[in-house]
């Protein structure tokens, strides 16, 4: 009876194991995700990537509503994915940010430049 | 027989199982692609200096990427580590994008704050030209700097005596101011009669008035704005000397113009 049972547990936990792993509850990933979140807005994410940011909060409510359901696995990647997504989010709101200040000072260059050259 | 049949079921199940999890991992052109791009990215200096820690975490990722396919593991991790590697990639490659916009933000700030210094120095030359050239219209005026500003002196020789009328070499000196304040629009000016102190007080203010309003027409009718000219007669009033000497009551006749600051505004006794 014993010898029988075994191998069946054997190859149930094979079968465990190549399927989802629940794993533990993607506590910190959410909060990791929902901080990126709130830095790329206030970086101007939204504006510069709306899509991008879009894209992450939804992850974030799809993996919210799969915890819900203990579906860890799959909700812990999404939220990995929504804070890569709205890093760089945050990341591109920050280049946006350099490349208008740098146009404003050659906006005043070109002006201080013509200043110049009228007074000569 | 028997146990041993029933024994044998699971064990093939669960060889079939790990075959299938240790079979030849197929190649994977996604995490190919990721892997050219990071290999790519490391080469490029900028992206090394400046997303060291984004290459680090893709480089991660492709390991873990790596892992799954030559141990079979599932295809959704296995894509989730590549997309992770990508966005690693990005961020790498943003990072350095900046530091190059920041290293072109600093160059032109310090191309603007140079040009920011030559134009001032150049103002600075001009408004010291403007103040010379401004002094010697004064000197010209003949005008003294008082506590009400700038005052040029009409002396009771320019006009015709107990008479509001000017001599012409009076309009030759007023004609002097309306030049000035052509040549400079800002500048007001409130022309100031007084007398001695001989004969009635209200004929002397009158006189003194008369003899005010003398200079604003020819001011007027060199084309200066009515606005720009005030006049003001104070008779017997602010002596400049003696009334006792006849010397000292000359110099107490004359007519005082006080000229404005550039913003227009006239100092007042």
């Amino acid at each position: 009876m014993f010898s029988r049972v075994l191998p069946l547990l054997v190859s149930g936990a094979l079968l465990t194991g190549c399927a989802t792993d629940p794993g533990q509850k993607p506590d910190d990933q959410l909060a990791s995700a929902q901080s990126a979140l709130q830095s790329a807005a206030n970086a101007g994410g939204e504006d510069v990537e709306p899509s991008m940011v879009a894209s992450a909060r939804e992850k974030v409510a799809t993996a919210e509503s799969m915890m819900t359901e203990e579906r860890y696995a799959k909700a812990r990647r999404l939220l990995e994915q929504a804070e890569v997504d709205a890093r760089l989010a945050e990341a591109r709101a920050e280049t946006q940010q350099v490349r208008d200040e740098l146009g404003d000072v050659r906006a005043s260059i070109d002006s201080l430049r013509r200043n110049l050259e009228n007074q000569d | 027989m028997k146990r041993h049949y029933f024994g044998t079921v699971p064990l093939i199940t669960a060889a079939a199982l790990l075959s299938a999890c240790a079979s030849t991992p197929p190649e994977n052109p996604a995490l190919n692609e990721a892997q050219a791009a990071y290999d790519e990215a490391v080469e490029d200096s900028e992206i090394a200096r400046n997303g060291l820690s984004h290459l680090r975490d893709a480089e991660n990722a492709l390991d873990e990427a790596e892992t799954l396919r030559t141990e079979g593991g599932d295809e959704e991790a296995l894509g989730h580590q590549i997309y992770l590697a990508n966005r690693h990639l990005d961020l790498a490659r943003e990072k350095a994008q900046r530091a190059g916009l920041q290293d072109e933000l600093s160059e032109a700030e310090r191309q603007r704050d140079d040009l920011r210094i030559r134009i001032g120095e150049r103002r600075a030359q001009e408004a010291e030209l403007q103040a010379r050239m401004l002094r010697e219209q004064m000197d010209r005026l003949q005008a003294e700097q008082t506590d009400r500003g700038m005052v040029m002196t009409l002396g009771d020789v320019l006009f015709d005596i107990d008479e509001a009328e000017l001599k012409p070499e009076g309009e030759r000196t007023v004609r002097k101011l309306s030049e000035f304040m052509q040549e400079y629009p800002n500048y007001r000016v409130r022309v100031e009669g007084y007398t001695d102190s001989t004969g009635e007080e209200a004929y002397n203010q009158e006189l003194s008035l008369s003899r005010a309003q003398a200079v604003e027409n020819k001011l007027l009718s060199d084309g200066i704005a009515p606005d720009r000219v005030e006049t003001q007669g104070f008779g017997e009033e602010y002596p400049k000397a003696t009334n006792t000497t006849s010397e000292g009551r000359q110099e107490n006749r004359r007519v005082e113009i006080v000229i404005s600051d550039r913003d227009g505004n006239i100092g007042s006794r």
